[in-house]
């Protein structure tokens, strides 16, 4: 593991209307270290995560990262944040290599270097054959995999993934968690929001949530 | 319960299949309405409803797409066979029909609002009720073909794919194959139409429809085969550059810019074609009219229209003379002489616009003697000494005579008795404003040696025997001044030799051809009836399409050229007064006194006919509805596509595409799209309206009448091309900014199964 960010969140609410969806979140997520956040449907854990990524403005308390807000005033997240979305979040027009090596070409990775990049992410998660399909053409357990590989491949210091093991395998699965520790020991903050007890268990830390807020906190104890 | 159910959850495209229907119902009815009250040909509105046959299925397409999930979780429930076509087509058809009751109920009412005694008539129901019944049938087919598709695929809500069933696979190909082959068809059939022919054939007058469908499909398949090189170009280029071109290939867009195109090539040739017949039924009447007033004096002759112009306008600012000739068919028969001194003030403006006006000739076709109105109060007369070979005839108790045609348009004689050797004059009355001589003669056969009226003298002109020089132009005058004295001959008249010469003219029709000599040979000089009755000839200057007064075929010269050698005009000739449109009231009440009638320009409808004018009317209508259909397809696509917009910025903003990014890919999206719009869109308005619409001979004309033309009108296709590739570009504009100029956009998709 090497010295990296920490993603602290403090006093975090988020309301719709007078709703609460969150209330009271304390936490703080170091780099390094993997994250299992479950909880039933509704619980909020997705909100969790697209509040302390930035994609949604707290209504209370804040989210920072390195000291800095997450929410940019825009919703649109910070560069050193990567998200695997429980819904893909790929571009339909774009092939599974171009999903991929956008988001290093966003960041300012030539076009050749990009698609290499990309396709060496897709093979880790064993879906290189794919890369020049349209994601159209693809199942939910391949576009799933092509999610992680784009999230995987900017080596960004924090890494937020929503049940990104919900259309896998038990094989792929074990995987996917392999390759989301790898990233946590390259010094990145990996928050997983998920509902299977395997996940939660291959995580450092673990939190529940109900009803907007954490419920307990437990470490993860080696087998 | 269901149902309306299914309605309120979707309604967006309940409506627009609706409006959609309502729209090619509506025009149908209008246009067959228009033309069944005036006699047109319905076939107009063929174009319409092979454009409907487009924009029908795209809309439907777009319900069914709808109510992919609804009618999915039908069949789970064990919908299958009758009652799953009653689902799936139940919708689509209630709109249908609700469409074609709005749209018969618009296309009934609406010309009587624009006409005001358009009927409310049989034909328009019946037609509605026709092309309702054609609608449902078609709508409720693809609906049924919309929706078969693999239960499991519809329910894993894969991407998808309307008509990619093995009937739909089979459709799609085999509707484009045909639409190409009869696009082919038309442009052959268009290029080989037979000018003489009564009525074009049924798919030339779906002509315009059918390439405007091949049209949008060529345009939707250029996108498609440029999916490779815009998958190679983009590769090496900026996130932005990469992502416009694939979007602008992607196979959602090319619906879009089909119907769009579609729709603007239907309505282009549809205005073209009633714009034309407007223009030439303008054209026509400004040319059988001649100027922007007009006064016929049937009491009167050629001369003593253009004497009296003279004395009513003096400085040639508001009248014009002209005389009009019409002996028979052919185009030396029909003779037109205008006082083109005064053209340019009276007419100039009021013709030019027609491509008929003469502007530009004026000086040529005045450029040959003329008659010369000459003012005086006495006559004087010296004839020379008798002649050694006089002969029997010569005498010294012979007297010589003037004609002329006096201030009051009369022809007088003025008598004076030849002394050899005296110079005698005698008073001459009428002649104080502007008179005409038109003959000479004497009694017996004397030498003159002068003829003078007031200061002119009329022997500097010379004059010929009526019999032969006027025909004959290469005939000797009777005198030549250079040559010494005129040697009248007993009895015989002579007129001004100015007649002898060819008259300079501007031909229109078939003059060169088929009228070349007086008996139809080509071995004499062109002649012409002249103004007299006496063939005249003439030398052609010019050929043009049509003419003042004579229109399509005919001749064209100068009056006074006309005038000079022939005595008054014929009964087959008629004067009339050209004016201006401001010409004062008084000029106007001199032309009343003097017997003409002063009428302005009839509407220009009238020379159309009311078939034809009803056939302009109809295709007009024919034309709004195509916009309203284009519009209509833009809507249909409009909300999936923003949607789609929506997810896709939010997903690219995730990752972190920058807004200078997506900035340039819909910028890039939208040059492209545009511009295969734009390009598609003229060109197939180019090729319809110079090729097929030019070809169904919508105007029916005679030899005679001015030819008829769908000239290209450049502003309306570029604006129609423009319009249509500007909607595209607002609706990828639009597109491009939804999702990403709202905070917290990205997070739509997120499944939010917390806050849900």
């Amino acid at each position: 593991m090497s010295a990296g960010p920490t993603l602290e969140l403090r006093g975090l609410g988020f309301r719709v209307g007078s709703r609460p969806l969150l209330e009271g979140i304390d936490l703080d997520l170091p780099a390094g270290r993997m994250t299992a956040l479950t909880g039933s449907s509704g619980s909020g854990k997705t909100t969790l995560l697209s509040v302390a990524g930035g994609l949604l403005e707290p209504s209370e308390g804040t989210a920072t990262l390195d000291g800095r807000p997450t929410w940019r005033g825009t919703g649109d997240p910070a560069p050193d944040i990567a998200f695997v979305l429980q819904v893909y979040g790929l571009v339909p027009i774009l092939s599974a290599r171009e999903n991929v090596s956008v988001a290093l070409r966003a960041r300012g990775v030539a076009p050749r270097e990009a698609d290499a990049r990309a396709d060496a992410a897709l093979a880790e998660l064993h879906v290189a054959d794919l890369g020049g399909r349209q994601v159209e053409e693809l199942s939910g357990g391949q576009l799933q995999r092509v999610a992680i590989a784009r999230a995987l491949v900017v080596r960004a210091p924090v890494l937020l993934a929503d049940e990104p093991t919900s259309e896998l395998d038990p094989t792929t699965r074990g995987q996917v968690m392999a390759l989301l520790r790898a990233e946590a020991e390259r010094g990145a903050v990996v928050v997983v929001a998920t509902h299977d007890p395997d996940v939660a268990d291959a995580c450092d830390e673990h939190h529940a949530m109900a009803e907007g807020r954490l419920l307990a906190r437990g470490r993860r104890v080696a087998r | 319960m269901r149902g309306l159910r299914s309605l309120r959850a979707h309604a967006g495209g309940f409506a627009v299949l609706t409006a959609t229907t309502a729209a090619l119902v509506a025009g149908v009815v209008a246009a067959v309405t228009v033309l069944d009250e005036d006699g047109g040909r319905p076939a107009a509105v063929l174009p319409l409803l092979v454009l409907g046959l487009v924009m029908l299925p795209t809309a439907v397409v777009e319900l069914s797409r709808h109510r992919r999930d609804e009618l999915a979780l039908a069949r789970v429930r064990g919908a299958h066979g009758t009652s799953l076509v009653a689902a799936a087509a139940g919708l689509a058809v209630l709109a249908a029909v609700l469409g074609g009751g709005l749209g018969a109920l618009l296309g009934t009412l609406g010309p009587s609002l624009v006409v005001a005694d358009a009927p409310v008539g049989a034909t328009g129901l019946t037609w509605a009720a026709a092309v309702t019944a054609g609608v449902v049938v078609l709508v409720a087919g693809c609906a049924v073909l919309a929706v078969r598709e693999p239960l499991t695929r519809a329910l894993r809500r894969e991407p998808w794919r309307p008509l990619r069933g093995l009937a739909g696979g089979l459709v799609a190909p085999a509707a484009a194959v045909l639409v190409g082959v009869a696009a082919l068809v038309v442009l052959y059939q268009a290029l080989t139409a037979d000018a003489d022919a009564p009525e074009a054939g049924v798919l030339l007058l779906a002509g315009s429809g059918v390439l405007a469908v091949a049209a949008g499909q060529l345009a939707a398949l250029a996108l498609r085969l440029a999916a490779p090189a815009a998958e190679a170009a983009g590769a090496s280029r900026s996130v932005g550059t990469t992502l416009g071109l694939r979007r602008a290939v992607a196979h959602d867009r090319t619906p879009v810019v089909r119907a769009v195109v579609a729709a603007a090539v239907v309505a282009v040739a549809a205005l073209s074609a009633a714009s034309a017949a407007d223009a030439w039924a303008a054209d026509s009447t400004r040319l059988e009219q001649g100027a922007p007033l007009r006064a016929d004096l049937p009491d009167a002759g050629a001369l003593d229209a253009l004497l009296l112009t003279r004395r009513l306008d003096p400085d040639g600012r508001w009248l014009m003379a002209a005389a009009v000739g019409t002996t028979g068919p052919a185009a030396r028969e029909r003779v037109a002489w205008l006082d083109l001194e005064r053209y340019d003030a009276v007419a100039g403006a009021y013709l030019d616009d027609t491509g008929a006006g003469l502007g530009p000739l004026v000086a040529r076709l005045r450029d040959a003697p003329a008659v010369r109105p000459v003012v005086g109060d006495a006559l004087v007369l010296t004839v020379g000494e008798a002649q050694p070979d006089a002969g029997p005839d010569a005498g010294p108790d012979a007297t010589v005579s003037l004609d002329y045609v006096d201030d009051d348009g009369f022809v007088t004689t003025a008598t004076l008795d030849a002394v050899p050797g005296d110079r005698v004059e005698t008073p001459v009355a009428g002649c104080t404003s502007a008179c005409v001589v038109v003959g000479l003669s004497a009694t017996g056969r004397v030498a003159v040696d002068e003829l003078r009226l007031g200061d002119d003298d009329l022997l500097a002109g010379g004059w010929v025997s009526p019999d032969s020089p006027a025909s004959d132009p290469t005939s000797d005058p009777a005198s030549d001044p250079a040559d010494g004295p005129l040697v009248l001959p007993a009895g015989e008249s002579l007129v001004p030799a100015d007649g002898a010469v060819a008259a300079p003219v501007v031909t229109a029709g078939a003059f060169e051809t088929e009228d070349a000599g007086p008996d139809g040979d080509d071995a004499g000089p062109p002649q012409v009836t002249g103004i007299g009755g006496d063939p005249r000839v003439v030398a052609p200057v010019a050929e043009r399409d049509a003419l003042p007064l004579v229109v399509g075929s005919g001749v064209v010269g100068d009056l006074p050229v006309g005038l000079a050698a022939a005595r008054g005009s014929t009964t087959d000739v008629a004067a009339l007064v050209l004016a201006r449109a401001d010409t004062p009231d008084d000029v106007l009440a001199g032309l009343a006194e003097a017997g003409g009638e002063v009428t302005p320009a009839p509407p220009s409808v009238e020379a159309l006919g009311t078939g034809d004018a009803a056939q302009a009317r109809a295709l007009r209508l024919v034309g709004l509805a195509a916009v309203v259909l284009g519009l209509l397809a833009l809507l249909a696509g409009a909300g999936r596509r923003l949607g789609a917009a929506r997810r896709e910025t939010a997903a690219l903003r995730l990752v972190g595409v920058p807004r200078r990014e997506r900035v340039r890919a819909a910028l890039v999206e939208s040059v492209v799209l545009g511009a295969t719009t734009l390009v598609a869109a003229a060109l197939a308005g180019w090729l319809t309206v110079g090729v097929v619409v030019d070809a169904t001979g919508l105007v029916p004309t005679g030899a005679d009448r001015l030819p008829f033309g769908t000239a290209l009108a450049p502003a309306l296709l570029l604006a129609a091309a423009l319009g249509a590739a500007l909607l595209v570009v607002v609706l990828v504009l639009v597109a491009a900014r939804v999702g990403g100029g709202h905070r917290s956009a990205p997070r739509r998709l997120l499944a939010d199964e917390d806050a849900a």
